[in-house]
């Protein structure tokens, strides 16, 4: 119960850092994902588990700080990233910091191209395939730069809240 | 073993969770209990929005600062072209001034009509968050009901156009800048009175589409908002200027890119139009009547 209290309130302090503090600091007009990475990060650390449940509270929260596209659009893609880097969790050494780097770089490019080309089916005309290379980009450069900082939180986090059961690696 | 099992559980019933959000939402609109919800976290967030924005500002302000020291010399050679361009500005609006007063008199009209600007009733704000997304280009402001602020109101700032309200909490409000492609706000040629519809087109400049595909619009010509039939905007605020023009065609409408006047990266400190003078029925000397009979969107994003 702690444990989710203090994930809750490591979302909350992604998403108030997401929306007033860094886009005061863009990288090529983009900002990063914070709360795409602590999932992403999460799942890493913790298994699909924690991942999926993280990624699915992430996201909702994501999508009621936004004022067009519908809620649980964010969410699932989300929860479908946080997934399958729980899955590969097993394939990739534990600690180590290329890894953790690939992964922001990787999920940040999958989950905000696939975001983009969903919102394109579901409609949103603004969605062109320029603007989806160049987001998809810019923000898994950004996750990356800022991926140490999310996993030394992730990593005290849950040294100091373990979850009940960690999958084996 | 097990733990993949129960992820794979929980990825069927989340995603199942997130499709039926999404369809309720997508169903429900702007007056479903999810759009209560997501107003609900909006003036929970508001508060810590605010404090995080007071306090980061500077540091983003430093940051920004340093990232432009290299341009100072061409920034300054451009702010005096822009001192110059208002100076030019400032005498011919002083001239219009005087035309309209002149005006007035001739078509004598009831007695006392107060200036523009005191018919207007302005609510300062302050920017306090932006959109999560890179995609969705809304701002958050610590304004609110409480403050007399209703969706759909226009917001602005000392360059023009700023945006629309789109979602209102007691304390703090969502505006969708005119640079979002679902932004839409009848507009006209200040020059010429040609009438269309202003759309954002994200980073890019905004979109111009003319009604008549022949209207008189030339490069540089100022473009303001419009309050054709009864439009959802003030009439004659700045939104920018006419970069490229399109060639006059037989087809339906005649696009202007146009360069906005507002910087929307560097949003800061805005205005929302509370109230509006009411329709004057006085003639406008520059508009013409659009032709063909104009079309404006019909969606629910188009302000118009």
């Amino acid at each position: 119960m702690i444990r989710a209290a203090v994930i809750g309130l490591a979302l909350v302090t992604a998403a108030v850092l997401q929306t007033a503090l860094f886009p005061h600091l863009p990288l090529a007009g983009y900002r990063p994902d914070l709360l795409l990475l602590v999932s992403a990060v999460f799942a890493l650390r913790d298994g699909p588990v924690t991942g999926v449940a993280v990624a699915f509270a992430a996201g909702l929260l994501a999508d009621l700080l936004l004022v067009q596209p519908a809620i649980g659009l964010t969410a699932a893609v989300y929860v479908a990233v946080a997934y399958a880097v729980g899955v590969v969790r097993p394939y990739i050494a534990h600690g180590s910091v290329a890894a953790s780097t690939a992964v922001a770089f990787v999920t940040g490019l999958v989950a905000t191209a696939g975001y983009a080309v969903l919102s394109r089916l579901l409609g949103d005309p603004r969605y062109g395939v320029t603007l989806i290379v160049q987001g998809s980009l810019a923000v898994a450069l950004y996750n990356t730069l800022v991926s140490p900082a999310a996993v030394a939180l992730v990593d005290r986090l849950s040294d100091r809240f373990p979850p009940e059961r960690t999958a084996p690696l | 073993m097990f733990d993949r099992r129960r992820g794979r559980i929980l990825l069927a019933v989340l995603t199942l969770v997130s499709l039926v959000l999404l369809t309720v939402d997508s169903r429900a609109g702007r007056t479903g209990p999810l759009a209560q919800v997501r107003d609900g976290v909006a003036t929970i967030f508001g508060p810590v929005q605010d404090g995080v924005a007071t306090v980061v500002r500077p540091v983003g302000g430093f940051f920004e600062g340093v990232g432009e020291l290299f341009d100072l010399r061409e920034e300054n050679a451009r702010l005096r072209a822009r001192l110059e361009e208002l100076e030019q500005r400032r005498r011919s609006f002083e001239d219009l001034v005087r035309e309209n007063s002149n005006l007035r008199r001739l078509l004598d009209t009831r007695g006392t009509l107060r200036a523009r600007d005191d018919a207007y009733e302005l609510l300062a704000a302050e920017v306090i968050a932006l959109s999560p997304s890179n995609f969705e280009w809304t701002i958050t402001i610590d304004v609110g009901s409480d403050h007399g602020v209703a969706t759909d109101m226009t917001v602005m700032n000392g360059d023009g156009l700023v945006g629309r309200v789109v979602q209102v909490g007691p304390t703090v409000s969502r505006v969708l800048l005119a640079i979002d492609p679902n932004f839409a706000a009848a507009a006209r040629v200040a020059r010429t009175g040609e009438n269309g519809v202003v759309e954002g087109a994200d980073t890019d400049p905004l979109r111009l589409s003319l009604f008549d595909a022949e209207g008189e619009v030339e490069t540089g010509d100022e473009v303001v908002t419009s309050a054709y039939e009864n439009g959802t905007f003030p009439d004659g605020i700045p939104v920018g200027v006419a970069e490229v023009v399109a060639e006059p065609t037989s087809g339906e409408a005649r696009e202007v890119t146009v360069r906005p006047y507002v910087a929307f990266t560097r949003l800061d400190a805005v205005l929302v139009v509370l109230r509006r003078p009411p329709p004057t029925d006085l003639p406008t000397p520059a508009r013409r009547p659009a032709s063909p009979t104009p079309t404006v969107p019909s969606t629910e994003e188009a302000g118009t």
